[in-house]
């Protein structure tokens, strides 16, 4: 059985969709309970972890310590799910929260009045922070609901495959279970369809038992009984009328008119070229199975046979499957009942295409003959001409009625009197002439060029009864042949030029039709390889666009110029730069592409090897700057933890000798004294380069403050802090005109702190000090400087100067750390300037640094500063009074 | 008319300097004792909070209704703000009540003791006065907490910072929570002892 029967299926369909709905409704309870146990575990975990924070957390809140806070709420880190986390003060601000690179707006503004809320698969605590009695704040956390939501997935995955399994079990079983239903009533529908498929009447149904099934099955099979033998009886009738129809190759048909109900007999099949079965059986059926031209005029003949009591007689054509058109006339006769109304209409189809054909065909000669530019005459075997087309009187100007029974000889050319009779010799003993050129005379006397073809007519026994002779006009042929040979000369030249290039043409269809010997080196394939082969595949050519881009501009433009992507006949790949001509015919029709093509393989090669190493390159040095980044921020945070860990020994340090120091009363010897004085200026001058260390590591991890700053009074400031302290020292301050700069005012008052307090400190062995601050406006960058009369270096160790703990001074010479020259740098550059120093021993050094163009919002004599118009540098009495 | 007129002008314009001065002045003062006195009031909740995190002794309360006592000895930095701070609070039932006292001989019924910077001169002196005593002794002095004292406070990064002296601490009875020592800046105990 090719189909399960719809009963099979339905019983199958009851079983299983039982099986289901039991399945799903347990799965989904199963599912439920699940999900709501999962969800109170993970709401369990986040109140305990929440109750433990808060309790770790009132110190932090109490004593304010957001470091504290911060590493307390970073212990949520082990407690999977969690999101994030804040802490809120007693006032209700935020006053820390997890993770540390979370956006603060990501947190309510004030802590939230609900204890738990779960909103978008998030599960949100709020839990009051209580030491004792005391409220310290509240804790709130973040906590994703995605586990839970992973678990269900997983649930209802296994849910989905348990079910699946029992599915396919359950359809296993339904199978055996239903075949005692089904079978015996799938057994009578199969035989009730063989019936109504073979029209087989023999065949039984069988029984399978007594039950209501076995009852209709005996039931049908007696039917059956009766029906064989009334088919049996008419049969024999029809084959009668059959015989007699197919002798005469004669179809019959009959329709019933009021129930559309047609009935062919084989002949018709075979007629419309169709099988049994594939006729439908009725009217409209019929009509389909005609040439759709001809239905209107048959639906027109039918309805006038039957409206007018007429005869049917009409003609009409059908298409076969194999596509042959085939004539028929049908004739027919309509039926009528009492009152005069069609009931029924029968009749013969006879098919006539033999004779239609021969029909067409002689007509077609005929029109050939008509229509021939040509001149078509037809001479009997003495030279009389029988037959003369409209072709022969245009060419030779005499009528049709004027020459028909005269002799050809009317036509010879007056130098070749024995020609026409020498041909028809030829003719007669049955030889054909062909492409013969030859002169005839008009009737008004001209000679024409003709080109002669002269058969023999022969009659159905092969005997020559006649001649034909189609003469053509070749007087203008004549003339064009001989300015072509001149053309095809000068073409010829022009190829072998163009020959050397690398030239093809390809016509309208793509198909080469010239290969220069140039496109054969290049490509490698030979002329006659090459020509009628479709160009782009032969070359397997890649277009910049669409080809048909390219066609319409060149149709448009009438060139055009590109690169194209070759393989060459070794499968190589070839680039070149190309131009596109096209011919076009007088229509405007292309005729011809022409290419001109130019290898640029290698120069593309090149410039894709240089592409390619440049992104190499940056690749790299992408790779090495990321790693320099990560390695510099490490380093950072080592400095900074070491420092501030480093802070704390020193401070004890310190204070217990301080202690000591006091308690040693005036007994204590001097050396005593001394000692502890060396401990305490140790621990000082080691907490100054932690200090500076961990100021170092600031300056590398903070973020620009940008600001607009008056370089003039910050200068002016650090100078007045730096004089109280060398109240003592003689020193000439001159400060030049300064910018106002776009940059970050703490960090820049560092820069010059650092500068200025560096050239005091190396100028102390001078009597006479000068410290000069200002900017060079002489050179492209306008850098600032710092410069002093002082001790100077030599420019041999100018690369340390900058380097973190770099000194060129011993410490007993001059105090320091060696860090305060690095912070300069790092501060310079971090504002994207550089900085730079120019000495020479004894003669004291200049400090130079840039700040970025985009910096100096307003240069000095820009007159955007209320400032009076001052020397670049100001004498020096003017500047001690600042 | 001639002779007065700038006189009296340049009398104006004194006036008007000596107005910008002081106003100057007073300016500052203002914003600095602004500052401090914001830093004072962190100071007072500080010391309200250390009854949250330090256990005193049973014999620290005789009587079941003795009050939480915050002591300053010398003068008074705080001015009203620790009254203000202290005013209504309860610490598990007790009442908080600040005293002040001149010397240190009136402070053995107190349990936190606010160490005045005026008392400088004295302190190791006060410092073996109370040893053994169960009063959490709290200044702002240098070196405070390494000569025995318990808690210092100071200042750094513009925050006020605690450094204990547990050691000091446990021999007074007193037990200070881990999570206030966490903040701290914890003196290093003496191995010797």
């Amino acid at each position: 059985m090719a189909h399960p029967a719809p009963i099979k299926r339905r019983l199958r369909l009851v079983i299983l969709l039982a099986s289901l709905t039991v399945m799903v409704l347990t799965s989904a309870g199963f599912i439920i309970s699940e999900l709501v146990a999962s969800r109170r575990d993970l709401e369990q975990n986040v109140r305990m972890a929440a109750q433990m924070i808060a309790d770790q957390a009132t110190s932090s809140l109490m004593y304010r310590d957001e470091a504290d806070a911060r590493e307390v709420l970073s212990s949520l880190r082990f407690v999977a799910h969690i999101e994030s986390a804040a802490l809120y003060n007693t006032n209700g601000h935020l006053f820390a929260y997890y993770p540390t690179n979370a956006s603060p707006s990501r947190f309510p503004a004030e802590p939230p009045a609900y204890r738990k809320r779960i909103r978008g698969g998030i599960l949100k605590w709020a839990e009051p922070v209580m030491q004792l009695d005391r409220r310290a704040g509240t804790l709130y956390i973040e906590s994703n609901l995605g586990p839970v939501y992973e678990r269900l997935h997983v649930y209802v995955v296994i849910g989905a495959l348990v079910m699946s399994g029992s599915l396919l079990v359950a359809y296993f079983l339904s199978n055996s279970l239903q075949k005692g239903i089904s079978q015996p009533i799938l057994q009578l529908a199969e035989t009730a369809r063989i019936i109504s498929e073979r029209h087989d009447y023999t065949v039984r149904a069988r029984k399978l038992g007594e039950d209501e099934v076995g009852l209709l099955t005996d039931a049908f099979n007696h039917m059956l009984g009766q029906i064989q033998d009334n088919e049996a009886a008419l049969r024999d009738s029809a084959e009668r009328l059959q015989l007699a129809l197919q002798a005469s190759q004669t179809g019959a048909w009959d329709w019933h008119i009021q129930g559309n109900r047609m009935s062919w007999d084989p002949s018709m099949y075979h007629q419309f070229g169709l099988r049994a079965g594939q006729f439908e059986g009725s009217f409209e059926g019929f009509l389909r199975a005609i040439h759709p031209e001809d239905r209107p005029a048959v639906q027109q003949a039918v309805q006038r046979a039957i409206e007018q009591h007429q005869e049917l007689n009409v003609e009409l054509r059908v298409i076969w499957p194999d596509g042959s058109v085939h004539f028929l006339v049908n004739r027919g006769k309509a039926l009528y009942n009492d009152h005069g109304q069609p009931v029924r209409m029968t009749g013969v189809s006879i098919e006539i295409t033999e004779r239609k054909r021969a029909e067409e065909a002689h007509a077609l000669v005929a029109a050939i003959v008509a229509s021939s530019e040509d001149a078509i005459i037809g001479k009997d075997l003495e030279g009389r001409v029988i037959s003369w087309n409209a072709g022969a009187a245009r060419m030779f100007g005499y009528a049709a009625e004027e020459i028909l029974g005269q002799s050809v000889t009317l036509l010879t050319a007056p130098d070749r009197p024995h020609e026409e009779s020498e041909i028809l010799a030829r003719i007669r003993k049955g030889e054909h002439v062909t492409h013969y050129e030859t002169v005839r005379m008009r009737k008004d006397g001209q000679p024409v060029c003709v080109s002669l073809s002269v058969s023999p007519i022969r009659n159905r026994s092969g005997k020559v009864v006649g001649v034909s002779s189609i003469c053509r006009d070749i007087t203008e042929q004549k003339r064009a042949e001989e300015v072509l040979a001149h053309q095809a000369n000068v073409l010829r030249e022009q190829a072998q030029l163009l020959d050397l290039a690398n030239v093809l043409a390809r016509d309208a269809r793509g198909r080469i039709i010239l290969w220069s010997a140039g496109m054969e080196q290049m490509c490698g394939w030979s002329r006659a390889e090459a020509l009628g082969k479709m160009s782009h595949q032969l070359l397997a050519t890649e277009f910049p666009e669409p080809l048909e881009q390219i066609m319409a501009r060149v149709l448009q433009e009438g060139q055009w110029t590109g690169e194209l992507v070759h393989r060459r006949r070794n499968g190589e790949r070839l680039i070149v730069a190309t131009c596109w001509v096209v011919h076009k015919d007088q229509q405007g029709q292309i005729m011809a592409v022409l290419e001109v093509s130019n290898d640029i393989t290698g120069r593309k090669q090149a410039e894709e090897e240089i592409r390619r190493l440049n992104a190499e390159l940056e690749a790299r040095v992408r790779e090495r700057t990321a790693e320099l980044t990560e390695a510099n921020h490490e380093l950072e945070a080592f400095t900074y933890s070491v420092s501030h860990d480093l802070r704390a020994p020193l401070r004890h340090i310190d204070a217990f000798a301080r202690i000591v120091e006091e308690e040693l009363t005036g007994e204590a010897s001097p050396t005593l004294r001394n000692y502890i004085n060396r401990i305490r200026k140790g621990t000082q001058t080691m907490g100054r380069l932690v200090d500076d260390l961990l100021n170092l590591s600031r300056v590398g991890r903070a973020e620009l403050g940008w600001q607009r700053v008056d370089l003039h009074s910050l200068v002016e400031e650090v100078v007045s802090d730096l004089k109280a302290e060398t109240a003592q020292r003689q020193i000439d301050w001159r400060i030049g005109l300064l910018p106002t700069v776009e940059c970050d005012p703490g960090l820049m008052r560092q820069v010059f702190a650092n500068l200025l307090s560096n050239a005091v400190k190396y100028t102390r062995p001078r009597p006479h000090t000068v410290v000069e601050v200002g900017q060079l406006l002489t050179q492209d960058d306008h850098p600032l400087f710092v410069r002093d009369n002082g001790v100077g270096f030599n420019m041999k160790y100018v690369g340390k100067l900058f380097g973190v703990f770099e000194r060129l001074h011993r410490p007993d010479e001059f105090e320091g750390t060696g860090i305060g020259l690095a912070i300069v740098r790092r501060i310079i550059l971090k504002h994207g300037g550089r900085v730079w120093a120019e000495a020479e021993p004894d003669k004291g050094a200049t400090f130079y640094f840039t700040l970025p163009p985009g910096a100096h919002a307003a240069s000095p004599t820009g007159g955007t500063r209320p400032l009076p118009t001052r020397a670049q540098t100001l004498p020096s009495n003017g500047l001690q009074s600042l | 008319m001639d002779c007065v007129a700038p006189s009296m002008l340049r009398r104006a314009l004194v006036r008007r300097v000596l107005e910008a001065v002081v106003l100057g002045l007073l300016l500052i003062c203002f914003t600095l004792w602004g500052q401090v006195s914001r830093e004072y009031d962190v100071k007072a909740v500080f010391l309200l909070n250390f009854f949250q995190f330090v256990q005193w002794p049973a014999e620290a309360f005789p009587e079941p209704d003795t009050p939480f006592v915050i002591g300053i000895l010398g003068t008074d930095p705080f001015r009203r703000t620790l009254d203000k701070v202290v005013s209504g609070e309860t610490v598990q039932n007790r009442k908080v009540v600040v005293r002040r006292y001149d010397r240190v001989e009136q402070a053995r019924i107190c349990h936190i003791l606010f160490i005045s910077t005026s008392e400088v001169r004295r302190v190791s002196h006060l410092l073996a006065e109370l040893k053994g005593q169960p009063i959490l002794t709290v200044s702002e002095l240098e070196d405070f907490a390494h000569r025995g004292g318990m808690v210092r406070f100071y200042v750094q990064d513009a925050k006020v910072r605690l450094q204990i002296n547990n050691e000091a601490a446990r021999a007074a009875g007193l037990v200070i929570s881990s999570k206030l020592l966490r903040l701290a800046e914890v003196i290093p105990p003496n191995p010797f002892e």
